[in-house]
């Protein structure tokens, strides 16, 4: 299986999962935001180019299911599968806690990007408090996940990437 | 050490354009055009699966939240005992009930709000997100489901369909904070506006600030709204009045008679919706 292929098994899988299993109000009415997980994960493993095309395509589709403004969650995690790639390589570092860290700044970010562009066209349609408190425990719920989710996403990137060498 | 690259600058440019194109293609095609289209196309993908997965991962995720809420069910086992008491001494009335029943039964067939033509709807999935209070339905435009009909279950008002694609459709719940509905009391008949607060009860304004309002009155729909929702579907009971300290609005708190995060199959009223668009 191509590149391509596992990364849109990986994106419906995740979608799936986030809209059945984790389904609303999981815990204190909030749910881990797994599709922005998987983005991270791969800014972290592939970079930036493959973190923004990831982020984009990811975004988009959560857009198209929800009837939201489509491309604001594109552009969110797009941003976020970005700038994630970028700083990546600046970490000097291979602590096992590089993935947890970078899952809830990036998950932070990401939520909170969103909200914001929400926020500006006026489509925002929660109150500030619970704002807050969607970006916060969304953030923790994916950091949490990390353990599951980056292990996961390493072993299916490295099927189609075996001769690469890594030079950072 | 690492450089940018220029393919990767690219990259980054055609995913920008590609983002600003879908936002512009978005507002400006209102319900219509290519990003309808690739909804349509996103969702029967997502669907189905939704529906198989769901039925095996709902009860975890049910026993999952239910640890959540392992405080509350104690308070829960008492109300219960409480109610089951209460059901115990109903049940001696019953057979008088019965016949006044089926007295009534004549007057009313079957649920009140059921009427005219409709279609069951199984719900295969939840809108993946936390700000939109969501649920799809097993059917949709195939079935002569459209935008903006009235969604129903045995319990009350569920919500009104905001997407209706070829198989599937997307309801808005009435708890949803963008939503509103046109809605009275039925004991004095009080009208007012009631919108969604999420996880949290409804909350119902008064245009009358003097109104007379009851705790435990039921609230239903007044059929004021452009004719969106057809008049008298139950949709919750009042838990709790708040006046403002000026004493210029009035603003009750209400309890949806549907619970939301068991939802499974609903109904659909055909014959509702704007009459602009039958």
């Amino acid at each position: 299986m191509g590149r391509l292929g596992i990364f849109v098994l990986l994106m419906l899988t995740a979608a799936l999962v986030q809209t059945t299993f984790f389904a609303r109000s999981l815990f204190f009415d909030v749910t881990p935001d797994l599709l922005l997980g998987v983005v991270i994960c791969l800014a972290l493993l592939e970079g930036p180019t493959a973190g923004a095309v990831a982020g984009f395509s990811v975004g988009l589709l959560r857009d198209l299911l929800l009837d939201s403004p489509v491309g604001f969650t594109g552009l969110a995690y797009l941003i976020v599968g970005y700038t994630v790639g970028i700083v990546r390589p600046y970490v000097q570092s291979s602590s096992v806690m590089i993935p947890v860290v970078g899952i809830f700044v990036g998950s932070l970010a990401g939520t909170s990007i969103h909200q914001i562009l929400l926020a500006l066209v006026d489509r925002s349609s929660i109150g500030f408090d619970r704002q807050v408190r969607v970006i916060l425990l969304t953030a923790v719920f994916n950091a949490l996940l990390t353990p599951f989710l980056y292990p996961a996403i390493r072993r299916l990137t490295s099927l189609y990437q075996k001769e690469k060498v890594y030079r950072w | 050490m690492y450089r940018k690259s220029t393919k990767q600058r690219v990259a980054l440019a055609a995913l920008l354009a590609a983002t600003a194109t879908v936002v512009t293609l978005d507002f400006r095609s209102n319900r219509g055009g290519p990003i309808r289209r690739a909804q349509d196309v996103a969702v029967s993908v997502v669907a189905p699966l939704q529906d198989g997965i769901g039925r095996l991962f709902r009860p975890v995720g049910e026993f999952l939240s239910g640890l959540a809420s392992i405080g509350g069910l104690r308070s829960e086992i008492t109300l219960l005992e409480n109610e089951n008491d209460r059901l115990k001494a109903q049940q001696r009335e019953f057979p008088g009930v019965l016949l006044e029943n089926e007295r009534l039964q004549a007057l009313i067939e079957q649920k009140p709000w059921t009427q005219g033509k409709t279609i069951a709807a199984r719900v295969i999935g939840v809108g993946p997100s936390n700000q939109e209070w969501t649920v799809f339905l097993d059917k949709g435009r195939a079935d002569g489901l459209r935008e903006d009909m009235a969604v129903v279950s045995a319990e009350g008002l569920v919500g009104r369909v905001t997407l209706a694609l070829r198989h599937q459709a997307k309801v808005l719940m009435v708890i949803d904070p963008e939503h509103a509905v046109g809605s009275k009391l039925t004991g004095s008949g009080e009208t007012g506006v009631l919108g969604g607060k999420g996880e949290d009860d409804m909350k119902f304004e008064f245009i009358d600030p003097d109104a007379p309002v009851k705790i435990g009155e039921t609230v239903i729909t007044s059929g004021y709204d452009k004719g969106i929702y057809p008049a008298n579907i139950p949709i919750g009971r009042i838990t709790r009045v708040q006046s403002s300290r000026d004493g210029l609005s009035k603003i009750a708190h209400v309890r949806s008679f549907v619970d939301f995060s068991r939802l499974d199959t609903v109904l659909v009223l055909l014959d509702s919706g704007p009459v602009s668009k039958r």
